[in-house]
Parts: C-alpha cells; sequence; structure tokens
C-alpha cells in the first residue's frame, strides 16, 4: 500500500508547477478567508470593547429595573456591595476578571458663567477606572482624576464648550439629592477635559470622584452599579448568568443586554460576512475542483500507462485521493503560513480606515477606532484550516473516480 | 437674578434706612463693609414682603411686557403671580429653598422644574430659573470689600468688590457694585466671569419711597454678548414687614 | 487574421479542458456579480432606511437654522409668503417625489406623576407619509384629527412618563414670544422605529398644534423634509436648487449625504470595497486560467517548435496564445453573465432571508431589515467583466512568452507529455 503512496508523491513533484499552482490557489483562499474572519472578529472585539471601557463593563450589577428606568434612588446598598465584591472575588480564579469598579449616576445641570447645560454626572474611583477604561487615554487638556479630588470634574468636550470653560475654571453642578429633597449645589473646576468620538456623550459627560459624588447626593456608601470588566469578553454572558442565579433581587447584566444595539448591530455584521465569506467559500470549492479535475484529464495516458503496468482501478483512485491528501495538507500548511502572518500584521499594525472614512465613525452607539485590529482564537483559525482541507478532500472524490475510471489505452498510441 | 436683586438692595437700602432709624448717630463709614451687611443680614431674617412689580423684556426677536404680583417671606421662599397679560395671567411661580413650581392655568396644572429645565430663561427674560432659586446670600458666599470710596460723576459712591468664597456654588469670579454713599442706594452691579470677562451688567434708578423706605424702583439687566436686549423691573408697589398668611408658599396656594 | 482562427482552433482542441476554464472564468464572474450585488444592495438598504425612515432624501432650512437649531430660524421668518414660495420652487421639479414640512421645539412633558424632557416634531402626516416611513411604525393608534391635540410619544418615552393611549399630556415650553407655552394633549399613538434617539425622547404631533404652541406662525416651519427617486442623486438636486435662481435666499437644500456623513461614509467603503473584492476573484481566475494556459502550451511544444522552426513569427505565436486565452476569458463571461443575472434575478427580487440572525437592529441610526436584497448595477458589472478579462490576459501573458521562447530543437527533439 505504501507504495501508492511514495507514487502519489511523486507524482506531486513531477511537475512542479501545476502542484504549485494549485497548492498556491487553495493556500490563497485559506489565507483570505482567515485574514477575512480575523478582522471581522477584531473590529467586533474592538468595538465591545470600546464600549465596555467607555462607562460600561462586561458585566453590571445594578437595583432591578434600573436598566430601564434608572433613578438616583436605585441604589445598591452597603450590604449589597459587599456581597457582590466578594462573590467578585471568588469568581476571580474561575474568570478572567480584571476589575470590579463602583459607579454612581446623576442627571443634574452645570452652570458657569458663560450659561448652563444638562450632564449625566458620573462617580468613579479615579485610580481604578483609569487602569480599566479608556477615560484616561480620551483626555484632550488637563488631567485624570485623583483619588481626592473631591472638587474636581473632568467635562465632556462639547459640555466645556457650551460653558465655555478651560482647565482650572470652575462651575456648579446642581443635582436632585436622593428621595427628590432639595437641590443641592455644589462648586466644582475643572480637572480636565475628554473625547469619546461620541457626540451624545461628550455633550453631556462629567466624571467626579465616587467619594465627592456620594458626599455631594447624600448617598452614604452606596452606589448605583457595580461593573466588573473582564480579560474577555466571551465569557461576559456566562459570569453574567452566575452572578444573577447568586444576586436574584438585582439585575446581573451581561454587556449584551446592557447595550443590546451594539450586540444587534455585531449579529448583523457578523451576518454580512456570513454571506460573503460563504460565497468565498464557493468559489475556493470550485476553484479546487476545478483544478483537481484538470490535473487528472491531463493525465489521461499516464493512467493508461498505470492500468497498463498493473494498477487497479482501486489504487489508482486512492492514487489520487492521497494526492489530493497532500495538496490539501500543503495548501493548509501555506494557507495557514500566509492568512496567519496577514493576520499577525494587522493584529499590530492594523488597517486603517480612513482609507474608506473621512471623519468620525460610530455605529450602535460605539465610536468605531480608526483602525481595524485583527483578532483569531485558536478556534477561530483551526475552523476555515480544518474547512479548507476536508473541502479539497472531500473535492478530489471526484476527479479520483475519473481516474479509475479511465483507462484510454488509445490514448497511449497518440503523440 | 432679580430676585438675588431685592435681598441685595434690600440689604443696601434697609442699612440706610435701619441704620438711619435705629443708629442715627453712628457714621456709616466708620463700619466696615462686611459689619454693615452682616448687621443688615441680622435685620433681613424674617423678613417678608409683597409687591406689584412690571417687567419688560426686550430681545432681538420680541418684546414683551408681565406685570406681577409677588410675596416673598426671607431667603428661601418666593411667590409671583402674572396679572397681565391676559394670555398668560395667573400664571404662577413657588420658589421653595431650591425647587421651583410653575402653575400654568391654561391648563391648571402644576409642574415641577426639574434640574434640567433650570437653564432656561424665567418667563423668558434674561434672568435663569437658576437664578431664582440659587440661594446665593451675599453674605455667606462672598468677601466683600470697599474697593473705592468717592467722587463719581459729582456724587460720592461706595463701590464694593465681592469675591466669592472658595467653596462657593456661585459661578461668578466676581461682582462690583457702586452704592450712593449719602443715601446707600445701589446704582449698579457687574457680574464677571472667572476670567474677568464682564458677562453682565444691572442698573438701578428711579429712586422712591416705597412703604416709607427709599428704594430703586427700576432695575435693568443687560447681558454683555447682547447689548442690544434687556429686561428690566419696576416695582410700582412695594410692602415690608406686613404678615403674609400661612400657607401662602405652598403647593394648593398656586392655584389661587 | 490569421492569430484570430489560430487561437480559436486552438481552443477546442481539448475542448475538455477549455470547458472547464471557461467555467472557472463563468463561475467566477458570477460569483462577483452576486457578491457585489449582495454588498451593495446592503449599502443601499441601509441608504433607504437611513434616508426613508425619518430624514428624507433632502432637507431645507434657514441658512442658520443648523448646527444650534434655534426655534427662531425659520423658513417663513423672512416674508409670510417665503414658505409658499420654497413650496413652489420645488414643486417645479419632476423629480420631486414628496416633500414634508416640520417643526420642532424642546418642551417639558407632564403627566400627573411623572414629567420627562422631550423633543417636540409637529408634522403634517398626509404629506409626511409620502416623505417618511416612521409614521408607519406606529405600535399603536395614530395621530387623530377628530381629537384636539393628539399626541403620539415613543415608546420609550411613553414608558418613562407611563402613559398609554388616552393619556393626558401636558407639555410645557419656551415660546417664540418669550411666553411659556403650554397646553394638555391626549395621546393617540405610541411610536416605535427601533431608534433610541427617537423612541427614547421624541413626541409628535400636528405641524399646526406645535405652531399654536411655540407661538410661530402658520406660515413658519424649521424644515422641509424631501424625497426624490433615487437618494444617489440627491447630491446633485440640492446642488441645483441652492444655485437655482429663483431660489430664496436664506433657504439651504442639503442632501442626505451632508446630514448624515457617516452613512455616506458607509455607503462609500462598500463601493470600496468592491474594487478589492473585483481583485481577489480576479486573482484566482487568473490562477485558474494560467494553470490552463500552461498546460496548452506544454502540450503542444512539439506542435510550436515545429512552427517556429518553419518560420512563424514569435509575435504570432504569443498573439494566438492570448488571442486563445481572451477567447476562454470572453466565452467565460458570456456563460458567467448568464448564469449572474440568474442568480441576481432572484436575490433582487426574494433577497436573502437573514432573519434568523437579526432581530430588530439599528445601524449608523438607521433601522436594518432582516431580508438582504441585492441590486444590480451596470457600473460593477461590466467594471467586472473587464477586470476578469485583463486577469485572463495577465495570466496568459507567462505562457505566451514561453512558447514563443521555445527553441524549436528541444521542442521537437522534447519526449511527448502524458
Amino acid at each position: 500500500m505504501t507504495i501508492v503512496w511514495k507514487i502519489a508523491w511523486r507524482n506531486l513533484w513531477r511537475k512542479p508547477r501545476r502542484t504549485i499552482l494549485t497548492v498556491i490557489t487553495i493556500s490563497l483562499g485559506l489565507a483570505l478567508l482567515l485574514i477575512s474572519l480575523g478582522l471581522g472578529d477584531g473590529s467586533h472585539n474592538q468595538m465591545i470593547e470600546s464600549a465596555v471601557h467607555m462607562g460600561s463593563g462586561h458585566v453590571l450589577v445594578q437595583q432591578k429595573g434600573y436598566l430601564e428606568k434608572g433613578g438616583i434612588d436605585r441604589l445598591l446598598s452597603p450590604e449589597e456591595i459587599r456581597g457582590v465584591e466578594s462573590w467578585g472575588q471568588e469568581m476571580k480564579g474561575r474568570f478572567p476578571i480584571r476589575h470590579i469598579l463602583r459607579r454612581t449616576f446623576v442627571s443634574g445641570l452645570a452652570s458657569s458663567a458663560d450659561g448652563a447645560t444638562g450632564v449625566q454626572l458620573i462617580g468613579i474611583q479615579p485610580l481604578e477606572e483609569m487602569q480599566a477604561s479608556d477615560f484616561d487615554e480620551k483626555l484632550i487638556e488637563g488631567e485624570f482624576l485623583n483619588a481626592d479630588d473631591g472638587d474636581w470634574v473632568i467635562l465632556g468636550q462639547g459640555v466645556a464648550h457650551k460653558l465655555a470653560l478651560e482647565v482650572g475654571e470652575k462651575l456648579v453642578l446642581m443635582a436632585q439629592g436622593v428621595d427628590s429633597v432639595e437641590i443641592r449645589s455644589r462648586l466644582v473646576r475643572v480637572r480636565g477635559i475628554l473625547r469619546t468620538g461620541l457626540e451624545e456623550q461628550d455633550q453631556a459627560l462629567a466624571l467626579m470622584p465616587l467619594g465627592a459624588s456620594q458626599e455631594f447626593l447624600d448617598l452614604g456608601t452606596q452606589v448605583h452599579q457595580i461593573a466588573f470588566l473582564l480579560e474577555d469578553s466571551r465569557f461576559s454572558d456566562e459570569l453574567a448568568s452566575i452572578g444573577q442565579e447568586n444576586f436574584p433581587a438585582l439585575e446581573v447584566l451581561s454587556w449584551g443586554e446592557a447595550l443590546p444595539q451594539l450586540r444587534d448591530f455585531i449579529r448583523i455584521d457578523d451576518g454580512g460576512s456570513y454571506v460573503m465569506n460563504l460565497i468565498f467559500f464557493l468559489l475556493i470549492s470550485f476553484t479546487v475542483l476545478n483544478t483537481l479535475l484538470m490535473s487528472v484529464l491531463e493525465r489521461g495516458r499516464e493512467f493508461a500507462l498505470l492500468h497498463c503496468l498493473g494498477l487497479t482501478p482501486g489504487r489508482r483512485f486512492i492514487m489520487v485521493l492521497v494526492e489530493a491528501f497532500f495538496i490539501a495538507f500543503l495548501s493548509a500548511l501555506t494557507g495557514f503560513g500566509l492568512g496567519f502572518s496577514g493576520h499577525l500584521y494587522l493584529s499590530r499594525s492594523g488597517l486603517p480606515l480612513d482609507l474608506f472614512y473621512s471623519g468620525e465613525l460610530s455605529a450602535a452607539g460605539v465610536a468605531f477606532d480608526p483602525v481595524m485590529y485583527s483578532h483569531l482564537s485558536p478556534a477561530r483559525i483551526l475552523q476555515p484550516m480544518i474547512l479548507v482541507f476536508g473541502l479539497t478532500l472531500l473535492l478530489s472524490v471526484v476527479p479520483a473516480w475519473r481516474a479509475a475510471r479511465s483507462a484510454d489505452v488509445h490514448s497511449l498510441g497518440r503523440a | 437674578m432679580w430676585f438675588g436683586i431685592i435681598r441685595n438692595w434690600t440689604v443696601l437700602f434697609l442699612m440706610g434706612g435701619l441704620i438711619g432709624l435705629v443708629l442715627p448717630q453712628v457714621d456709616s463709614s466708620q463700619l466696615s463693609p462686611a459689619e454693615i451687611i452682616d448687621k443688615v443680614d441680622h435685620m433681613l431674617r424674617g423678613d417678608s414682603s409683597q409687591g406689584r412689580v412690571e417687567m419688560a423684556v426686550v430681545t432681538r426677536r420680541w418684546e414683551r411686557n408681565i406685570t406681577m404680583e409677588i410675596w416673598s417671606e426671607g431667603t428661601e421662599k418666593a411667590l409671583i403671580k402674572v396679572l397681565q397679560p391676559k394670555k398668560e395671567a395667573g400664571t404662577t411661580t413657588l420658589k421653595v429653598g431650591s425647587d421651583m413650581w410653575n402653575y400654568l392655568p391654561k391648563i391648571d396644572r402644576t409642574i415641577r422644574v426639574p434640574t434640567s429645565m433650570m437653564m432656561g430663561s424665567w418667563m423668558g427674560s434674561h434672568f435663569t430659573n437658576d437664578d431664582l432659586v440659587k440661594e446665593s446670600r451675599l453674605i455667606r458666599d462672598y468677601e466683600i470689600e470697599i474697593v473705592y470710596e468717592g467722587d463719581r460723576e459729582g456724587i460720592e459712591v461706595y463701590e464694593f468688590q465681592l469675591t466669592p468664597h472658595p467653596e462657593a456654588p456661585v459661578v461668578w469670579g466676581k461682582m462690583l457694585y457702586q452704592v450712593r454713599k449719602g443715601d446707600l442706594m445701589p446704582t449698579w452691579a457687574e457680574y464677571y466671569g472667572e476670567d474677568g470677562e464682564l458677562k453682565r451688567t444691572m442698573t438701578f434708578s428711579d429712586y422712591r419711597e416705597m412703604s416709607g423706605r427709599l428704594v430703586p424702583t427700576r432695575s435693568r439687566m443687560v447681558p454683555q454678548d447682547k447689548p442690544e436686549e434687556y429686561t428690566e423691573m419696576i416695582y410700582h408697589e412695594l410692602h415690608f414687614d406686613i404678615p403674609i398668611p400661612k400657607g401662602t408658599f405652598s403647593l394648593s396656594s398656586l392655584r389661587r | 487574421m490569421i492569430a484570430l482562427r489560430l487561437g480559436w482552433r486552438n481552443l477546442w482542441r481539448n475542448s475538455r479542458r477549455s470547458l472547464i476554464t471557461i467555467s472557472a472564468v463563468g463561475c467566477g464572474y458570477a460569483f462577483l456579480i452576486v457578491l457585489i450585488g449582495l454588498t451593495v444592495g446592503m449599502a443601499g438598504q441601509m441608504l433607504k432606511n437611513g434616508t426613508g425612515l425619518l430624514m428624507g432624501d433632502l432637507q431645507l432650512h434657514h441658512s442658520d437654522y443648523l448646527p444650534e437649531r434655534s426655534l427662531y430660524d425659520t423658513i417663513g421668518s423672512n416674508s409670510s409668503s417665503e414658505l409658499e414660495e420654497v413650496l413652489h420652487q420645488l414643486s417645479l421639479y419632476p423629480q420631486l417625489a414628496g416633500r414634508s414640512p416640520r417643526v420642532y421645539g424642546f418642551g417639558l412633558l407632564s403627566t400627573g406623576e411623572n414629567s420627562a424632557g422631550a423633543r417636540l416634531m409637529g408634522v403634517d402626516p398626509q404629506v409626511e407619509l409620502g416623505v417618511s416611513s416612521f409614521l408607519s411604525g406606529l405600535q399603536a393608534g395614530a395621530l387623530d384629527d377628530s381629537v384636539e391635540r393628539s399626541l403620539l410619544l415613543g415608546d420609550a418615552l411613553a414608558r418613562e412618563l407611563e402613559a398609554s393611549i388616552g393619556s393626558q399630556v401636558a407639555i410645557v415650553t419656551q415660546a417664540a414670544d418669550g411666553s411659556l407655552g403650554n397646553d394638555l394633549f391626549l395621546v393617540s399613538g405610541i411610536l416605535h422605529t427601533g431608534l433610541s434617539y427617537v423612541d427614547r425622547s421624541l413626541a409628535v404631533l400636528y405641524l399646526a398644534d406645535l405652531q399654536e404652541l411655540l407661538v410661530l406662525s402658520p406660515n413658519e416651519v424649521h424644515e422641509i423634509a424631501v424625497k426624490i427617486g433615487d437618494p444617489m442623486a440627491a447630491d446633485a438636486f440640492a446642488a441645483r436648487l441652492n444655485a437655482s435662481e429663483n431660489w430664496p435666499a436664506n433657504t439651504v437644500a442639503q442632501s442626505w449625504g451632508e446630514l448624515a456623513p457617516q452613512l455616506k461614509d458607509y455607503v462609500g467603503l462598500s463601493q470600496g470595497m468592491y474594487g478589492f473584492i473585483i481583485m481577489i476573484i480576479g486573482l484566482f481566475t487568473a490562477t485558474g486560467v494560467l494553470n490552463t494556459m500552461m498546460m496548452a502550451v506544454f502540450e503542444r511544444s512539439r506542435e510550436i517548435g515545429l512552427v517556429s522552426a518553419l518560420g512563424m513569427p514569435p509575435l504570432l505565436i504569443v498573439s494566438s496564445i492570448l488571442l486563445e486565452s481572451l477567447f476562454l476569458g470572453i466565452l467565460g463571461l458570456i456563460g458567467g453573465f448568464g448564469l449572474g443575472a440568474w442568480g441576481m434575478s432572484y436575490l433582487t427580487t426574494q433577497g436573502l432571508d437573514l432573519s434568523r440572525w437579526m432581530g430588530e437592529l439599528s445601524m449608523l441610526g438607521t433601522r436594518m431589515d432582516p431580508v438582504l436584497k441585492a441590486s444590480w448595477g451596470w457600473d460593477y458589472v461590466i467594471w467586472s467583466a473587464l477586470g476578469l478579462l485583463l486577469a485572463t490576459l495577465l495570466a496568459a501573458l507567462f505562457p505566451a512568452v514561453k512558447a514563443a521562447r521555445l527553441n524549436p530543437v528541444q521542442a521537437l527533439s522534447a519526449p511527448v507529455e502524458g
């Protein structure tokens, strides 16, 4: 039997050009598929991370009903906070939890000598948020907050513009305290100005240290939200459902539930890519079939000769299959090599989107990074490789069968 | 805001009036500005007022004239009811502390003004709801000093500079007041941003006696960026320290 | 020409091989047509949703209106006949498919218990439906002219106010004369567009009612939304309007591309993509053709050696091979066109039903249809054909040149290839 293998292998290299062309065609298809998948996954990942790092989280824990209705009164009590955080610590063993953050949210009014505008005031833990989120990277002026910056805030660019404020200047914040008691005012100064790229956020964002916001709004040690930031967004759903089981009185959401628009966008983008990749795949199939078939058809004389030499149809069939196996193997390797190096390049340098886009791009409430990075998990790499490999083998059955059947002795006589 | 103005010049004219009455021998120049204002602030506690005001607003686009009746108690409570024009008659604003409600007779509803609407102008004037609600008590929130004492165009005046305390929740960088030395009547007030830019100017005129006190009955607010616009308040009637019925400053009284 | 006849005949000497390669080219072309058709279709659909839902193909405003959207910058603020004049001017263009005047404001909505700030939009439902479709997405009810001061609320807004059909809502706003505009409205419909900025904060009422609330004259509107037949012609149309002689001075027309540049960018992106796709598929096809032609040349190397020795000029050899591959390409394209066109006829009408993946979603401020329809465009069909043809020719170049350089002596004495 091994003789068939040896013959098959040598067959390939008797006509190196043909073999190489075939392998290149197939591996090109595979490489493109890998890159397309990588960019697709990469951009989705980027979007998720972008959204999650800009004031949201992979998993959010809040008072029940907070997502839908909000409201300053829907708070997590100190016991609940302790409970959730210690559960979070436990979960660190099983899940790649990077950060656990506390936040408060309230709508209020910010006014300066030049005007006033509504703001969404977010109380954050500055040190942790700086490590966890992208807020500090989006600063365009000034600096980020320190934990003891009781009287300092970071403003979104739109807010600073409307109030004609620069770093260091003062503004008055007004908000309603808990239980709709009197409106509170606080004088604060601008520590920094940031720009998220999302107009809705930039026009209303104001960040303040958590302790200061709790004091300002008379919240005690309560907060509105505990956010979990993970290393990898794929664990979000699982962590969230475990969390919900452990805390049935609260609402524990994954990013998909908290940001349904983003989740939908990713789904539709996936849908479109699916179609495109499918078509690609069909094209690859066709090319593979074409190439294999043609090479078999060309070798009519050779098969006739082999037939005369005693190679049974069965063996001829296997021979062609084995040839296809080798080709598939080589193609998979080269394809992987090409595709993976493409992916590596794109995962480092990325694909600059400003070839296509001029200004700010946002979708589903998230600002797109102007550079698209590729992201491939091992599973994602194996999928297309196995598919193409299997496809090549599968498709080789037709030409193999052809090879087995045709033993046109007459072709031997042809010049 | 004009409400603060009431307090401001209430403070200042009371300085003149009460000091003149109670301490006739004391030369005002012997008291420090802070002391003067502090004394008056004491006397202001529990003070109440009632009056009839006409407000004229001129903007680029339109002009308006409203007549209203106002009641106030201390610095915390005020009730303002529109009398004219007919279309808006009955519209009433109630302020208690930092909360504000509007009663709208046309729809017979009382609406609470949320913080987000505080940026809107009050009744279309150059004052904001925010102005109305702000509790800035001058003495509490500002450092007061005299920066000029002398002659301006033939009249002896004091000019005060008010600098907000570091944590006072006021948006202004500073305020300048000019007050006539003789009768302690305010003449103008200037509001500056922290950057030192003048943002708006208030001028006082038409000094008359109301309920036995000399008061400026006309005050005009002009924004610096649109000098052709202004809001002017004219007091036609003003009474002080009259007993105001209990329950006036309540939601139920809005409808009356 | 000899080369032509040679090329053509050579093609059929190994008809099986030629047919296989022709079908490769054909399939490549068909796939190309379908792929690009789907991409363009998707972008087009998004565009249609983007403009068709709310925005319209063009919008007209007072020249100062954007971006601050001041209450006072209306069409009609200059003179009482201005609005009429603009509408009249519009009607002179046959491309006009619909136009809808709109008024905007911002106010505080209040039911007994709850209040919320909202954007107010005043429309004339009859003409609005000729321009946009958001009113037909009513979850329940409709603007009702038998009711005084009928109101529609976005569904999230209605929930926040705890209001439903039949609820009475007070609206308070700053009117144009400085007074506090206020009135009671009756909720007669709930809107659901899938766009959060609408559902959460929009309240829709009759144009005339909003004008009254805001104390605007009946001849003043903030915006006129316009629909023409083809959204892609919007830029040109807007430019024409603005440049036209009789066009009122303070009114400015802007196309959706100017109003929503991110939408325009996305459409541009998908158009840019198809150049990329053509290239890729061209590469594939070229490889196939290369394979074939190499094979053809080797097979005939004895023959080529022979005719070369007999004096056939190398140029003729090259051109006959190139032409052979050109014929391959052309035949492939014809076949592929047929296949592609057939595929497209299904995809442009039925489309691909992707509703398994998507529920309802929004992207770039528009709502997406779960059925993906392809869109035929002669431009890309022709470009693809040219691209593939070029690829075929280039692929044949190497073997052609190789053939011409064959050493006749070697070729003639080489063993027959099998």
